[in-house]
C-alpha cells in the first residue's frame, strides 16, 4: 500500500515536470547587468515595475554580474555550454566581440519582424551599434563625455561662469587663473584635472575627425587589422596635450579611470574636469550645495577640430537561446526598457541620456531638466555630432584601451617621448589585433 | 590514556580488520579524499595550463594554433615581462620581511600579560579576519592624492597610488597590514614555546633585554620564523586583489606583479596561452625559491 | 621591602608597555576606523577631508539591507553555509591525509607530500578558468556545490595538522598497537580528541579564508540566491555612480561577521596554531 502511494506521488511529481506548461505560468527570462550602486538600484526598480505590469505573462529575473569586464568573462565561459541569460548588458567596447561570437540575435531581426519604428531611437546613438544597416543591440545606458566645471570657483576667479572652455588652449589659459597656491608655493587647488581614462583618447580621435583603426574604423564586414592613430597623427596630438599639462605643472596625476578625479572635483580640489554624463546625478548628489556645477561640451584638442563625440556606456544584447517564447518575452522587455517613461526615469536617476526621442516631450523629463539644466548639455552635444563619428569597433578594445592608459602613464613619467609612446603603443595594439585575428 | 589502552581486548597485534592487502592500501585510502579534490581541481587544471601554454587560444580559451615555445620566448623577449619579474621580487621581499618584522614587534610587545594585553593582542591579530578586497577599498581612501587620510595628516600631496616612486610602497603597505595578523599569531605562539629557564639563566648572567632578544629569543624561535617567511613569500607571490583594486598594475609597470599580469592576459586580453605560460613560470619560481629556503633551513635553523 | 619595589616596578613596566603599544594599535586599526567614519558621515562631509563625522547616521546601512537591489541577509547566509561546509570538509580530509603522512609508512610518501606542498605554489589564476569550465560542464553553475567542493581540502591544512601530529610521542602509537587498536580507531579515539586546538585553529583559519573569497564566487554564482558576501559588497560600487558612504558601509557589514568569529575563536586560533607551529 505504502509502495503504491509513493509511486503515485512520484508519478504526480514527474507529471508536473514533464507535462506542457500551463498557459497561466509566465515566461521567465534572465537579464544580466553590470550596474551597481545607485544605478543598480534604479534597474531593479524598473524591472520590478515591468514584472508587475506583466504579471502572469512575463517574469524577468534580474541578476547583477559584476563589472562589465567580469560579466563578459562569465558569458564567454558559460556561453560555450548554454546561454546563461536572455538579455545581457554589454559595454560599448565589447560590441565587436559579441558580434563575432555569433551568440547574439541582432535586434534588427525583431525590429523587422514587427516593423518596429526605429526612428524612435536617437540616430546618433543607434549608429554606434549598427553595422551594415543592421542594428545588433539595443542602446540602453548611453553616455557621452562632458566637461564639468565649478561655476562658483569661476565667478570667484573673475571668469564668466557661463562660458566653459571648449578646447585645450582655453583650458590651459583658464586653469592658470583658477589655480591657487599657498604661502609656500604649493598648489592647493588645481584649475584642471582629469583621470587617465582610455575612453577619452578614443573620443578625442573622433573629435579630430580621425579614425582609430582601419577598415572603416572597424565597421566594415572585414574587422580591423591594424591601428591608424599613429599614421594619422591623432595619437601624437593627444599625447602632446598630456605631456604639456604635466611638464608645465598644470595638473597632477589622478590615477586611472575616473574615481579619483571625481573625488577631487567634488571636494573642490580641481575646478575643471572631464567625466561621463552618467556621473552627473552622483556628482550633483555628492556636491550638494557646496558649489554650482556647470557642464560644457567635451573639449577639442585644437580650436578648429571639426569632429564629434561618440557613445559610451552599454547596450542590451539578445542572446540566442533558441526558445521562441523567451525571445519574444525578451524583446518585450527590451522595448519596455527604452520606452519614453522608463527612459525618463532612468535619466533622472542616473544621468545616462534618454535614447528614445519621444522622451524629450514628457513632463517628467522636462521637469527634471528645469531643475538640473546641466542634463541638457549632453543632449545638445549629442545632437551636434554626426553618425560618421560613431566611433570605432575593435575586437581587442579592452586591451587597447588599457594599453593607451599604460602608455599615458609612461609618457608623463618621462619613460618615453611622445613619438616613442605612439610607436610602441601602436606596435602593441597591432600585435594584439594580429593574434586575435589569427585565432578567431 | 591508560584507560583507553586497557579496554582494547585483542591479544594478537593484528591491527586492522581487513587483512594484509588492506594494511598496504590503508595509507593511500586515507589520502584519497584529499587527493581526489586535488586531482580534479588542482592537478588537472595545472596540466591543462601547461598544455595551453604551448598554444595560441581563441577568445573562449580553446587551444587553436600550436605555438610551440613561442609564448615563452615572447615573454622572455618582452621588457614588460622582466619589469614584472623585478617588481614581483621587490614586492615579495618587502612584504615577506616587512610583515615578519611587524609580527615580531607586535608579538614582543604582548609577550607577557598585562592589563589590556588581551584587547591589544586582538587588534594585532585582527587583519586575519579582513578580506583583501575590503581592505583595499578602505585603504583607497587613505591613499587618495587630494582627499586621502595620509595626505591630510602629513599635509603632503603625494600621489601614493599614482606615482611610480610610491605605488609599489603603497601596495606593499596594504599587503603587510593584511599579513601582519597571521604573523603575529604564529610568532606569538613561537615565543610562548621558549622555556623561561633560558631567560632566567641569562638574566642571572647580567644580560640586558636586547642581548636576550638576539642570543636567546630569535634563535629559539627560528623554526617559527622560517616557517613564517615561507608562508609570507608564498602569499606575497599570490597577492592580487589589492593590485587589481588600487593600481591595476600601474603606473606603467610599477606594480605589475606576475599574478596580476596573468589575470590581465587571461581575463582581459583573452590570451590564455600567454597567461598559462606566465603561470608556469611563476610556479617554477616559487618552487625553486622554496627549495632554496629548505636548503637554507638545514644550515641555520636551530631545533 | 623587596616585594613592594618589585610590584611597583611591574606596574611601571605595565604602563610603559601599554603606552608603547598604543601607537601601533592605532596604526593597525586606523583604516577600519576611517572606513567606519566614512560610512556614518553625512555625504557632504566625505569629500571635505573630515576625519570625525559631525553627525552619525546609519542610513547607508539601512539602505544596504532594505533596498531590493541588494540581499545582504541572503549573502551573509550563503557565506555562512559555504564557509562552514568548507571548514568541516577540510577538517575531515586534512586530518585523514595528515594522519597518513605522520603516522604511517608507505611507498612514495615523500613524493606525495611534496606534491601536496607544491599545490600551494600554483597560482590561483592558473586553475580558475579550467575549474570554471569543469563546473559549467557538470551543470554546477550557480549552486552551493560549486562553491564548496573545490575547496574541500588544502595543502595548508594538511601541513598544519601534520606538524601537529608529528609532535605526538611514538610511544602512544606503539602502546595502542599492542592493544590491537586499528589506525582508524587510533585516529578517532586518541589523535583527534588531543588535536582539538589544532583543529579549532584550522577551522577558524579556513572559515575566514572562505568568507573572504571573491573571484571564485563571482565567477560561479549568477544570482542572489547563491551570491556570497564579498561579491555583495562589490555590487555597491559602480563605475559611474559614486556612493562612497554606501560602499564603506558594505565593507563594514561584511567585516562584522568574520571579525566576530575571530574574536570568539581568538583563543582557539592562537593556541591551536601555536601547538602546530612550535615543533619544526
Amino acid at each position: 500500500m505504502k509502495k503504491m502511494l509513493s509511486l503515485c506521488l512520484i508519478l504526480a511529481l514527474f507529471a508536473g515536470l514533464v507535462l506542457p506548461v500551463n498557459a497561466e505560468n509566465p515566461v521567465e527570462i534572465i537579464f544580466w547587468h553590470s550596474m551597481g550602486g545607485v544605478n543598480g538600484e534604479a534597474i531593479v526598480k524598473m524591472v520590478d515595475d515591468f514584472n508587475k505590469a506583466n504579471e502572469g505573462k512575463i517574469k524577468v529575473n534580474v541578476e547583477y554580474q559584476g563589472t562589465y569586464d567580469d560579466a563578459i568573462n562569465k558569458v564567454k565561459a558559460a556561453g560555450m555550454s548554454a546561454m546563461p541569460a536572455d538579455v545581457m548588458q554589454i559595454y560599448d567596447i565589447g560590441s565587436r566581440f559579441m558580434i563575432d561570437s555569433g551568440w547574439a540575435l541582432p535586434v534588427q531581426e525583431m525590429i523587422d519582424a514587427e516593423n518596429y519604428d526605429i526612428s524612435q531611437i536617437e540616430p546618433n546613438i543607434a549608429a554606434y551599434y549598427t553595422i551594415d544597416n543592421k542594428l545588433y543591440s539595443m542602446p540602453f545606458n548611453s553616455s557621452t563625455p562632458l566637461l564639468y566645471y565649478n561655476k562658483t570657483a569661476f565667478a570667484e576667479a573673475g571668469l564668466d561662469p557661463d562660458t566653459p572652455p571648449t578646447n585645450f588652449d582655453e583650458i590651459i589659459e583658464m586653469a592658470e587663473k583658477l589655480t591657487i597656491k599657498d604661502a609656500d608655493g604649493k598648489i592647493t587647488r588645481w584649475g584642471y584635472g582629469m583621470g587617465n581614462y582610455g575612453w577619452f583618447f578614443e573620443q578625442w580621435m573622433g573629435k579630430m575627425g580621425l579614425h582609430y583603426v582601419n577598415n572603416d574604423n572597424g565597421r566594415s564586414e572585414e574587422p580591423a587589422t591594424k591601428v591608424v592613430f599613429d599614421e594619422n597623427g591623432g595619437a601624437a596630438e593627444v599625447f602632446k596635450v598630456w605631456k604639456k599639462l604635466f611638464d608645465e605643472g598644470i595638473i597632477t596625476y589622478l590615477g586611472r579611470g575616473n574615481t579619483d578625479a571625481k573625488a577631487a572635483f567634488i571636494s573642490g580640489d580641481i575646478v575643471i574636469t572631464l567625466e561621463s554624463t552618467a556621473a552627473l546625478k552622483s556628482l550633483l548628489t555628492n556636491v550638494g550645495d557646496d558649489f554650482e556645477i556647470g557642464t560644457g561640451f567635451f573639449p577639442n584638442i585644437h580650436p578648429d577640430d571639426k569632429g564629434g563625440v561618440s557613445i559610451g556606456g552599454g547596450s542590451l544584447w539578445m542572446l540566442q537561446t533558441g526558445d521562441d517564447a523567451r525571445q519574444k518575452a525578451a524583446w518585450e522587455f527590451i522595448k519596455y526598457m527604452i520606452s519614453p517613461d522608463v527612459q525618463a526615469f532612468w535619466n533622472a536617476q542616473t544621468g545616462y541620456f534618454p535614447i528614445t526621442v519621444a522622451t524629450h516631450e514628457l513632463d517628467a523629463f522636462k521637469e527634471n531638466l528645469e531643475k538640473y539644466p546641466q542634463f541638457g548639455t549632453a543632449i545638445r552635444q549629442l545632437h551636434s555630432t554626426a553618425p560618421e563619428y560613431a566611433g570605432s569597433l575593435l575586437s581587442v578594445f579592452p586591451e587597447a584601451r588599457s594599453l593607451v592608459e599604460t602608455y599615458t602613464e609612461r609618457l608623463i613619467n618621462g619613460e618615453v617621448t611622445v613619438d616613442e609612446a605612439v610607436e610602441k603603443l601602436a606596435a602593441e595594439v597591432n600585435s594584439a589585433i594580429e593574434i586575435y585575428n589569427l585565432t578567431n | 590514556m591508560q584507560k583507553q589502552v586497557s579496554t582494547a581486548s585483542k591479544s594478537v597485534p593484528h591491527t586492522s580488520p581487513g587483512g594484509r592487502l588492506y594494511d598496504k592500501l590503508e595509507p593511500y585510502l586515507f589520502l584519497l579524499p584529499a587527493f581526489s579534490v586535488f586531482s580534479v581541481f588542482l592537478f588537472y587544471p595545472f596540466l591543462r595550463t601547461i598544455y595551453l601554454s604551448f598554444f595560441l587560444t581563441d577568445k573562449f580559451g580553446n587551444a587553436k594554433v600550436f605555438w610551440g615555445v613561442r609564448n615563452y620566448t615572447d615573454l622572455f623577449a618582452s621588457s614588460s615581462f622582466w619589469a614584472s619579474i623585478s617588481v614581483t621580487f621587490q614586492f615579495v621581499l618587502i612584504v615577506a620581511f616587512g610583515s615578519l618584522i611587524v609580527g615580531m614587534i607586535t608579538s614582543l610587545l604582548t609577550a607577557r600579560e598585562y592589563p589590556g594585553s588581551t584587547i591589544i593582542s586582538a587588534s594585532y591579530a585582527m587583519p586575519v579576519a579582513i578580506a583583501s578586497a575590503a581592505a583595499s577599498m578602505a585603504f583607497r581612501m587613505v591613499f587618495h592624492p587630494t582627499n586621502g587620510l595620509l595626505n591630510i595628516i602629513f599635509g603632503t600631496q603625494i600621489n601614493w597610488l599614482g606615482s611610480p616612486e610610491w605605488a609599489l610602497f603603497s601596495v606593499s603597505v596594504v599587503t603587510i597590514w593584511l599579513q601582519s595578523g597571521i604573523n603575529f599569531i604564529f610568532i606569538s605562539a613561537g615565543l610562548r614555546g621558549v622555556p623561561d629557564e633560558l631567560y632566567e639563566s641569562a638574566s642571572i648572567d647580567g644580560a640586558g633585554y636586547f642581548k636576550k632578544l638576539f642570543s636567546i629569543t630569535i634563535p629559539s624561535i627560528s623554526p617559527t620564523l622560517f616557517f613564517q617567511v615561507i608562508i609570507n613569500i608564498i602569499n606575497a607571490f599570490q597577492s592580487f586583489s589589492q593590485i587589481r583594486l588600487l593600481t591595476q598594475g600601474g603606473p606603467g609597470d610599477a606594480t605589475n606583479v606576475i599574478v596580476y599580469a596573468i589575470y590581465r592576459d587571461a581575463f582581459f586580453n583573452f590570451r590564455f596561452g600567454t597567461a598559462a605560460a606566465r603561470s608556469i613560470i611563476l610556479f617554477l619560481i616559487i618552487f625553486i625559491i622554496t627549495l632554496i629556503q629548505f636548503r637554507f633551513e638545514k644550515r641555520s635553523v636551530h631545533y | 621591602m623587596k616585594r613592594l619595589t618589585m610590584s611597583k616596578k611591574r606596574k611601571l613596566n605595565n604602563i610603559a608597555l601599554v603606552f608603547m603599544n598604543l601607537p601601533i594599535v592605532l596604526l593597525i586599526l586606523t583604516p577600519l576606523i576611517y572606513t567606519l567614519a566614512i560610512s556614518v558621515m553625512p555625504p557632504s562631509e566625505i569629500y571635505k577631508n573630515t576625519l570625525i563625522p559631525s553627525t552619525v547616521s546609519f542610513g547607508n546601512y539601512v539602505r544596504a539591507f532594505t533596498n531590493p537591489a541588494y540581499s545582504f541577509s541572503k549573502y551573509i547566509q550563503n557565506s555562512f553555509v559555504v564557509s562552514i561546509s568548507v571548514m568541516l570538509g577540510q577538517m575531515f580530509t586534512c586530518s585523514l591525509a595528515a594522519f597518513s603522512f605522520s603516522f604511517l609508512e608507505f611507498k612514495g610518501k615523500n613524493i606525495l607530500f611534496l606534491l601536496v606542498l607544491s599545490t600551494m605554489m600554483v597560482p590561483g589564476e592558473a586553475t580558475i578558468i579550467a575549474n570554471y569550465l569543469s563546473i559549467s560542464r557538470w551543470g554546477w553553475r550557480n549552486s552551493y556545490q560549486a562553491l564548496i567542493v573545490p575547496y574541500l581540502t588544502s595543502a595548508m591544512g594538511i601541513f598544519l595538522l601534520r606538524q601537529h601530529y608529528l609532535a605526538f610521542p611514538k610511544e602512544l602509537r606503539e602502546a595502542s598497537r599492542i592493544d590491537g587498536c586499528s589506525n582508524l580507531r587510533f585516529l578517532n579515539s586518541i589523535v583527534l580528541p588531543l588535536s582539538k586546538p589544532a583543529l579549532g585553529a584550522l577551522g577558524a583559519y579556513v572559515f575566514l579564508n572562505t568568507w573572504n573569497q571573491y573571484m571564485w564566487p563571482l565567477l560561479v554564482t549568477d544570482s542572489d540566491a547563491y551570491r556570497t558576501v564579498q561579491v555583495g559588497i562589490s555590487m555597491l560600487y559602480d563605475i559611474d555612480a559614486e556612493a562612497l558612504g554606501l560602499m564603506m558601509a558594505g565593507v563594514i557589514i561584511v567585516i562584522v561577521p568574520s571579525l566576530s568569529i575571530f574574536v570568539f575563536m581568538q583563543k582557539q586560533l592562537i593556541n591551536g596554531l601555536m601547538a602546530g607551529a612550535v615543533k619544526g
